[in-house]
C-alpha cells in the first residue's frame, strides 16, 4: 500500500493510499504488540510483494486483491482488534472500488521506467549517479530503522525510551517518504529488501544504539557529500535539511543510550 | 544505448530487482560470508538436486554493491552443477583482486558465502551437525570517503 502510494503520480490517490498505509502500519504495531504480550515470536519475513503496476487502475485492483487475501488470515473476527482490522479494510476496499469508477483516475505509472531524470533539475551523469546510489542506500536504511525500532518497541517497558523510538520511527517515515517519492519521479522506485531477522532480533540494545549513532554520523557525511555534489540550490537545501535532522536523531539516540544504561533495558 | 549505458542500466535493474533475494525455508545448505570488522554479511541458501543447484537464494546486510553482487552471482550459478559454481566463485574471487577495495570486499562476501554453503553441505554429508558455515572476508568494506575522514 505504501509503495503503491509512492508509485502513483496523482496527489488525490497518493493521499488516500498513504493514509491507508499508515493505518495498516498501526494495525501491524497493535498486532505485533499483542503477539509480544502473548510471548509469540514475531518475524518480519515476507514473500516478494507485488506493488509494481503499469497503471493506477492495475495497482488499485492489485491492492484490493492483496487486502482480500490478508483478510482471509484473520482467525478470530470476534476479537476487537481483528474486528477493527476488518472494518478498516472493508472501507479501504470500498474506497478503492470508488476510485476505479472514475476513468480520470487512471494513468500510466512511470515510477519504475528507470529514466533517471528529475523534472525541473539539470543533473549531469555524475550527479545523477550519486543521487541514484544515495536514494537506494538511504531508502533501505530508513526502512530498516522503521522496522527495527518497531520491533524493539514491542519489548520496551520504559515509557521515555519508547517515546524516543516512536519519534525516530516518525522521522524515518518522513525521510523514507521523501526519498521514495524522489525515486518514483526518477523512475527508480524500489521497495526495500526484506530485513534479515538477525538485524532486528539482537540481544544488546546498547551496542545497537552505539552502532546506530555511528551509522547516523556516516549518513550525515553521505548527505553532505551529496548536497555538495548536486550543486543545485533547491536540492542541496533539501539534503542539508535532512542532514540537520540527522543531528537531532543522534541526540535522541544518545538520550536512548543513557536511558538504556540507567535502566538496564 | 552504448555498452557503458547498457551496463549501467543492467546494474540499476539489479538494484531495483535483486534476483534470488530471500530465504529457502527447506534448504540443504547455508553459508555466511562475513566482514569481521563490521556487521556486514551475506547469507546464501542452497537447494541441491543430484549435485545441481536447483535453487539458490541470498540475503545481505551491506551496501548496494553487495546486493548487486549477490544478485548477479546467484543468477549465474542457479541450475549449474556445484562443481561449475565453485569454479565460478573461485574465478570471481580471483577477478576481484583488481577491483577497488570497497567493491572487492562486497564481492568477496558473496563468493565466500557461497563457498561457505558448499562447505556446510560437505560437512552435513559427513554427518557434522552444523546449522550454517561461516567464512570471513579478508578486506574491509571501506569507502573512499570513510578513508578520507579517518
Amino acid at each position: 500500500m505504501l509503495f503503491g502510494a509512492f508509485s502513483v503520480d496523482n496527489e488525490e490517490i497518493y493521499n488516500i493510499l498513504y493514509d491507508f498505509s499508515m493505518i495498516e502500519f498501526r494495525h501491524l504495531k497493535w498486532f505485533g504488540q499483542k503477539l509480544a504480550d502473548e510471548n509469540i515470536e514475531i518475524s518480519f519475513d515476507r514473500e516478494e510483494m507485488s506493488y509494481k503496476a503499469k497503471s493506477n487502475f492495475e495497482l488499485l485492483k492489485q491492492l484490493i486483491a492483496n487486502i482480500d487475501m490478508v483478510k482471509e488470515l484473520y482467525e478470530d473476527d470476534a476479537d476487537p482488534l481483528f474486528k477493527r482490522f476488518v472494518t478498516d479494510e472493508n472501507y479501504f476496499i470500498s474506497k478503492l472500488y470508488n476510485l476505479l469508477k472514475d476513468e480520470r483516475n487512471d494513468a500510466k505509472i512511470r515510477a519504475f521506467d528507470k529514466r533517471r531524470e528529475l523534472e525541473g533539475f539539470e543533473l549531469d551523469e555524475i550527479q545523477t549517479d550519486a543521487l541514484t546510489l544515495f536514494l537506494f542506500e538511504e531508502s533501505y536504511k530508513e526502512y530498516e530503522l522503521i522496522m527495527i525500532y518497531t520491533y524493539v518497541n514491542f519489548y520496551t517497558k520504559d515509557k521515555e525510551l519508547s517515546n524516543i523510538f516512536i519519534d525516530l520511527i516518525d522521522e524515518s517515515f518522513y525521510h523514507l517518504k521523501s526519498f521514495a517519492r524522489m525515486m518514483a519521479k526518477m523512475g527508480i522506485l524500489t521497495m526495500p529488501r526484506v530485513i534479515m531477522e538477525r538485524v532486528y532480533k539482537f540481544e544488546d540494545l546498547e551496542k545497537f544504539l552505539l552502532e546506530g549513532i555511528e551509522e547516523e554520523e556516516k549518513a550525515k557525511i553521505e548527505c553532505k557529500k551529496l548536497s555538495d555534489a548536486i550543486k543545485n540550490d533547491s536540492l542541496s537545501r533539501f539534503f542539508d535539511f535532512i542532514n540537520y535532522q540527522e543531528n537531532y536523531h543522534i541526540s535522541l539516540m544518545k538520550r536512548a543510550l543513557n536511558k538504556v544504561r540507567e535502566s538496564g533495558e | 544505448m552504448s555498452d557503458l549505458e547498457k551496463l549501467k542500466d543492467e546494474y540499476i535493474d539489479h538494484m531495483m530487482n535483486p534476483r534470488n533475494y530471500g530465504k529457502i525455508e527447506e534448504y540443504d545448505a547455508k553459508g555466511v560470508g562475513k566482514n569481521p570488522l563490521n556487521n556486514e554479511l551475506v547469507e546464501i541458501y542452497l537447494k541441491i538436486n543430484k549435485d545441481m543447484i536447483e535453487d539458490i537464494k541470498f540475503q545481505a546486510v551491506g551496501c548496494m554493491s553487495t546486493v548487486v553482487g549477490g544478485s548477479i552471482f546467484t543468477d549465474m550459478v542457479k541450475k549449474e552443477s556445484l562443481k561449475e559454481a565453485v569454479f565460478a566463485a573461485e574465478d570471481f574471487l580471483e577477478k576481484l583482486k583488481s577491483a577497488p577495495p570497497s567493491e572487492r570486499a562486497c564481492g568477496e562476501m558473496v563468493a565466500k558465502a557461497f563457498l561457505a554453503s558448499v562447505e556446510n553441505l560437505k560437512n552435513k554429508k559427513e554427518g557434522i551437525d552444523e546449522m550454517e558455515h561461516t567464512l570471513f572476508i579478508s578486506e574491509d568494506c571501506v569507502t573512499e570517503l570513510e578513508n578520507e575522514t579517518e
